[in-house]
C-alpha cells in the first residue's frame, strides 16, 4: 500500500518535473523569439536611420555627438549575427580551406567527367575563377554560405551524384538563357 | 397573371420613396427615432425599416427577398425578429422603426422562427446542390447552414416533392424555376429597372410560379443582372453553366469597355481562361448593374483573335510572321515616310496609356497627324475645352435632376446603366423627360419634341409646354448622344445646345450639357489631344497609316495614297485587319492593364485577367517597341513610368475613380459657331433591342450576342409581346 504510494507520488513528481521542464523550455522559446524579432526590427530601424543620416543630415540631429551616434549606429548594422565564422578572418580561411580541398579534387573531376576538351591546367583555372569571381563579397554569411554551397557542390562530385550536364551547367552555365535584359529583348521573348 | 404595369410600378415605387424622402430629409428634422436593437440604443431616420437599422449596428439580417435596390416585397419570411410587446415575429424588412422599439434578433424565438421558415424553403427546394450553378454562392445554401436545422419533417416518400417546369427566355439566362423560393426579386427588378413587365407570378401558395405566362424572350438590355439578384440558382448564366465553381476561380476587378459608361466589372478567370463577368457596385457609375454586352460579349475574345504578327509578302498575301520581322517592316516604312504623310488613327476601345504612347511615338517623327475614328465636331474650341466632350455633372446628377431633355440619343443601348438611372429617377422622382430624336422605348414616359434640330430652335425659343418645364427646373439636365453632334450639323447642334444649357443654368457649378459618349476610349483620347473624326486624313494622300484597334470601317484604301502602307494594330481580325500590310497583335480589354477615360472624364483603372493569346502583347509595349526599332526610343520602359508620363500630359488621368470636374463651358459658349441653321436629323441609330447587342469589334465577333440579336428579332414576330414602339407611345 504505502509502497504503491510512493510510487504514485514518484510518478506524480516525475510528471510535476516533466511539465516544469516543458514550461520553462517554452519560455526560453519565447524569450529567444521576442530577442531575435526585437533584434530584427531594431536593426531594420537603425538601418533606415543609418542610411538616411548618411545620405543627408537629419536637421535634428546637427550636433557632431548626436552625428557620432548615427555613425556608430550606422557601424554596428554591420556586425550581424554569424552563420559559422564569427569574423572577416575565419570566414577568408574557410574559403582558402575549402579552395585547397577543390583544387586537390580537381584531376579526378577533370577525368570523371570526362572535362578533357580542356587540358588541366585550363580546367584548374576555371575552378578558380569560380572563386575569384565572388572575390567582392564582404558579407561573412554570404561568404559561409557558398563555402557551404561549395562543399555540398564537392560532395556530390566525389559520390557523382552529378553527370556531366550538371557540372557544365554549374562551372559554365552552358546550358542556360541568359535573362533577357533591355525592353526590346525582354518584348521578343514575350517576358515583357 | 399579376402584372405591375409601368403606371402600378411607378405608384407602388412612389410610395417606398416616399418613406426614403423622409428617412433623407430626416437630418433636418431634429425628431430621431429611438431604437434598441440587441439591447444598443440606436437614433435612426424615421421610415427606415427595421433591418436597415440593424444594417446600422452591423447586425446583418438574413433575407431573401429584400434587396437594397429593389422594392419591398416582404415575402420570403427570413427576415423575422422579435419585437417585444408583438406576439408573432415581425418581418424586419417591410416593419418601419417606431420609437422606443426594442427588437431582439438573436433570441431563441427568432431562431426557431428562422429555422421554421428554412424549413419550410428547403421542403420546396431540390436537394441538387452539387449540379446547380449557384452552388458556393447560393444564398440558400449560406443561410440554411447557419439558421436551417440539421433536419427537415418531409417525407418526400408520401408528400412528394415540389417541380416547375423550366422556362426559356432566351439565349443568356438559364431558368431551372424548380430551384426557386419565390422571393420574387427577378420579378420586381425586371418590373421596376429593366421596364420589362410580362414577367410576373402566376398561380398561388405552392403552385405559384414565375414567368411570362406564355414562352417569352426576355427583352431587356439588363436581363442579365436577374442571375446575380438570384439568391438561388433558379437563374443562371447559359454561357457560364457548368463551368466552374466560386472557391476554384479568381477575381480581377476591372472597367467595362462596351459603352462609355465605364461600368466596373468583375472578371472571373480560372487557368488563364476568362469565365465570366459581373457587375462590380459603383454608386458613382453603374450602381449594381451590368448591360448585357458587357457580360456575355467575352466569349469573342476566343475567337477571330490575331495571334501572331502578319506581313503582306510579295505575292500580296498576309503571312505568319516574326515579332522581329514585323517590328522592323513597320518601322523601316515609319523612318521613310515624310512626316505630313504619317497618319495614326485609333479605335474606341483603345486605353489611354497606348494612345498616349502612339501620340508620343508620332510626335518624335514629327506628325500630329493622330486621330481618333470616331467623329466629333471641332468647333466650340473644340477637344481643347473640356465641357465641349464631357458628361460634366456627372451620372449620378441624373437622379437630382428634375427636367431632363435627350437629344439624338438612346441611352437604353448606349449606355444602359445610365439609362436605368434615368428610369429609377422617373420612377421614384417628379422628373420631366423629353426627347428629340427617336420616338421609341425608353422604359419610360417622356415628351417627343421631334425627330430634327428644329426641335432644339423651338426650345431655344420658349415655343411649347416642354420649354416651359426645362426654364423652370430647378435642376435641367441635357443629354445629347455623341452621334448627333457628328456630321454636317453637328457643330450647329453643339452651338444651340450650349446655348440653351447657358440659358438654363441656375448655379455655377451645373453645366447642364452633358454629352454621351459612345466609346470607352473616347474621352480619353480627346483628353490627351488626339483630333477627333478621321476627316483630316482625307486631306492629303497619306502613305503610313497605323492603326490601333480601328475596325468600324470609317477608312479605306480608296482614302490613301495608292501606295499607302497601312499597319494595324488590333486584338480581332476584321475590317481593320483587312486593310492592313503588318498586323501587329495585341491585347483586348481583359488582358492587358489599362487606363480608361469614361463618359464624366473618370479615370478608371483595368486589370488583367488573362494574359494575351500566342504571341500577342500589351499594346502600349508594341509602340514602345516600334520606337526602340525605329530608332526614336520613348522613355518608358514600364507602366509606371508611362504613367508618370501620363500624369505630366494631364494629371487627372492617374487619379483614379476621381470625377474631374471640366470648366470654361462658357468660353466654349464664345467659341460656338451658332450661324448655320441647317435642321439636321436625330435619330439614333440605335433604336430598338436588337440594334443593341452588336456594336463593337468584341459583340461583333460574339456567337452568343448574334444569337441573343436573332432571338430579340424572332421575339419582334412573337404575337404575345407587345411591340416595342407603342409600348412606349400607348403609356404616354
Amino acid at each position: 500500500m504505502s509502497a504503491s504510494g510512493v510510487v504514485q507520488r514518484q510518478l506524480k513528481d516525475d510528471w510535476d518535473n516533466r511539465e516544469y521542464e516543458q514550461i520553462i523550455s517554452d519560455n526560453i522559446k519565447n524569450i529567444a523569439n521576442f530577442l531575435s524579432s526585437f533584434e530584427l526590427s531594431c536593426r531594420s530601424k537603425l538601418a533606415v536611420f543609418g542610411s538616411s543620416s548618411n545620405q543627408r543630415r537629419h536637421p535634428f540631429l546637427n550636433m557632431s555627438s548626436t552625428a557620432k551616434i548615427a555613425k556608430t549606429t550606422a557601424n554596428a548594422v554591420r556586425t550581424v549575427a554569424p552563420v559559422k565564422s564569427t569574423n572577416h578572418k575565419d570566414a577568408r580561411l574557410a574559403v582558402l580551406q575549402v579552395y585547397k580541398e577543390f583544387q586537390r579534387l580537381t584531376p579526378k573531376f577533370w577525368w570523371d567527367f570526362g572535362l578533357q576538351d580542356m587540358p588541366l591546367g585550363v580546367f584548374r583555372a576555371v575552378i578558380k575563377k569560380q572563386f575569384t569571381k565572388n572575390a567582392q563579397l564582404t558579407d561573412v554569411r554570404v561568404i559561409d554560405r557558398l563555402v557551404g554551397e561549395t562543399h555540398q557542390h564537392m560532395y556530390s562530385i566525389r559520390y557523382a551524384f552529378y553527370n556531366p550536364d550538371h557540372v557544365r551547367n554549374y562551372l559554365f552555365a552552358e546550358n542556360i538563357e541568359a535573362k533577357p535584359k533591355d525592353f526590346l529583348s525582354k518584348f521578343l521573348n514575350g517576358k515583357e | 397573371m399579376h402584372r405591375v404595369g409601368g403606371q402600378v410600378a411607378r405608384a407602388a415605387a412612389r410610395a417606398t420613396q416616399q418613406q426614403r424622402t423622409m428617412a433623407a430629409a430626416a437630418p433636418a428634422a431634429p425628431k430621431k427615432v429611438e431604437v434598441f436593437i440587441d439591447g444598443k440604443k440606436l437614433l435612426c431616420d424615421p421610415g427606415m425599416t427595421i433591418l436597415q437599422a440593424c444594417l446600422l449596428v452591423g447586425v446583418e439580417i438574413p433575407r431573401f427577398c429584400y434587396h437594397d435596390r429593389l422594392s419591398i416585397a416582404g415575402n420570403c419570411r427570413m427576415c423575422l425578429v422579435e419585437v417585444e410587446k408583438s406576439i408573432k415575429p415581425v418581418a424586419s424588412c417591410a416593419m418601419p422603426v417606431m420609437n422606443g422599439m426594442k427588437v431582439k434578433t438573436d433570441s431563441d424565438f427568432v431562431k426557431k422562427a428562422r429555422e421554421g421558415v428554412m424549413e419550410f424553403l428547403l421542403t420546396n427546394h431540390p436537394l441538387d446542390c452539387p449540379i446547380c450553378d449557384q452552388g458556393g454562392e447560393c444564398d440558400l445554401q449560406d443561410q440554411a447552414m447557419t439558421h436551417g436545422s440539421d433536419r427537415g419533417r418531409l417525407q418526400s416518400r408520401y408528400d412528394g416533392k415540389r417541380a416547375v417546369e423550366d422556362k426559356n427566355i432566351g439565349p443568356l439566362v438559364k431558368t431551372v424555376m424548380t430551384r426557386c423560393i419565390q422571393c420574387t426579386r427577378c420579378v420586381r427588378f425586371a418590373n421596376e429597372v429593366a421596364d420589362f413587365p410580362d414577367f410576373g407570378t402566376t398561380g398561388r401558395g405552392s403552385d405559384m410560379q414565375i414567368g411570362t405566362y406564355v414562352e417569352k424572350f426576355f427583352a431587356s438590355e439588363l436581363s442579365g443582372n436577374i442571375i446575380d439578384i438570384c439568391p438561388v440558382g433558379a437563374l443562371t448564366n447559359k454561357q457560364y453553366a457548368f463551368t466552374a465553381r466560386p472557391w476554384e476561380t479568381r477575381k480581377t476587378e476591372s472597367v467595362d469597355v462596351m459603352d462609355a459608361a465605364g461600368s466596373n466589372i468583375v472578371l472571373t478567370h480560372r487557368t488563364g481562361e476568362l469565365l465570366r463577368v459581373i457587375p462590380k457596385i459603383n454608386d458613382d457609375i453603374n450602381e449594381e448593374w451590368i448591360g448585357d454586352q458587357s457580360r456575355f460579349a467575352i466569349d469573342a475574345l476566343k475567337v477571330q483573335r490575331l495571334l501572331t504578327p502578319f506581313v503582306r509578302g510579295a505575292d500580296g498575301q498576309l503571312k505568319p510572321a516574326s515579332w522581329e520581322e514585323a517590328l522592323f517592316t513597320v518601322a523601316a516604312k515609319m523612318r521613310e515616310t515624310p512626316a505630313e504623310l504619317k497618319a495614326a488613327v485609333v479605335g474606341g476601345l483603345t486605353d489611354v496609356e497606348t494612345m498616349v504612347a502612339l501620340k508620343d511615338l508620332f510626335n518624335r517623327f514629327n506628325s500630329e497627324n493622330v486621330m481618333t475614328e470616331e467623329e466629333y465636331p471641332e468647333t466650340s474650341g473644340g477637344a481643347d475645352l473640356r465641357s465641349n466632350y464631357t458628361f460634366n455633372d456627372t451620372i449620378s446628377a441624373v437622379e437630382s435632376s428634375d427636367a431632363l431633355l435627350l437629344v439624338g440619343t438612346n441611352p437604353r443601348f448606349e449606355a444602359p446603366t445610365i439609362n436605368a438611372r434615368i428610369r429609377k429617377t422617373f420612377l421614384y422622382s417628379d422628373i420631366q423627360i423629353g426627347v428629340i430624336g427617336a420616338q421609341t422605348n425608353l422604359t419610360y414616359e417622356y415628351d417627343y419634341l421631334g425627330s430634327t434640330s428644329k426641335a432644339i430652335d423651338d426650345l431655344l425659343a420658349g415655343k411649347g409646354d416642354f420649354a416651359k418645364t426645362l426654364s423652370n427646373a430647378k435642376n435641367p439636365m441635357i443629354i445629347v448622344g455623341a452621334e448627333a453632334l457628328q456630321g454636317e450639323g453637328g457643330a450647329a447642334v453643339l452651338a444651340k445646345l450650349q446655348q440653351l444649357s447657358t440659358k438654363l443654368s441656375k448655379d455655377k457649378n451645373s453645366k447642364v450639357l452633358n454629352v454621351l459618349q459612345r466609346w470607352a476610349g473616347m474621352t480619353g483620347a480627346l483628353d490627351i489631344g488626339y483630333k477627333a473624326g478621321t476627316a483630316s486624313l482625307r486631306k492629303k494622300p497619306i502613305k503610313f497609316l497605323y492603326l490601333v484597334g480601328a475596325d468600324e470601317g470609317k477608312i479605306s484604301r480608296s482614302n490613301l495614297d495608292p501606295q499607302a502602307f497601312v499597319v494595324y494594330q488590333g486584338h480581332h481580325g476584321e475590317k481593320g485587319a483587312e486593310l492592313a500590310d503588318v498586323i501587329l497583335p495585341g491585347a483586348a480589354y481583359t488582358e492587358k492593364e489599362g487606363t480608361y477615360v469614361n463618359t464624366e472624364g473618370r479615370s478608371q483603372r483595368g486589370y488583367p485577367a488573362v494574359s494575351p493569346p500566342g504571341e500577342a502583347r500589351t499594346d502600349w509595349k508594341i509602340v514602345r517597341a516600334v520606337s526602340e526599332v525605329a530608332g526614336k526610343t520613348l522613355p518608358y520602359n514600364e507602366i509606371k513610368e508611362l504613367r508618370a508620363r501620363m500624369s505630366e500630359i494631364a494629371p487627372h488621368l492617374v487619379r483614379y475613380r476621381d470625377f474631374e470636374p471640366s470648366s470654361f463651358s462658357k468660353q466654349a459658349l464664345e467659341l460656338a459657331q451658332t450661324g448655320s441653321s441647317s435642321e439636321k436629323e436625330l435619330v439614333p441609330k440605335q433604336r430598338d433591342l436588337p440594334d443593341y447587342y452588336q456594336t463593337n469589334v468584341i459583340s461583333r465577333n460574339s456567337q452568343l450576342m448574334a444569337a441573343t440579336k436573332r432571338a430579340a428579332l424572332d421575339a419582334r414576330e412573337n404575337p404575345y409581346m407587345e411591340p416595342a414602339v407603342t409600348q412606349a407611345a400607348a403609356r404616354a
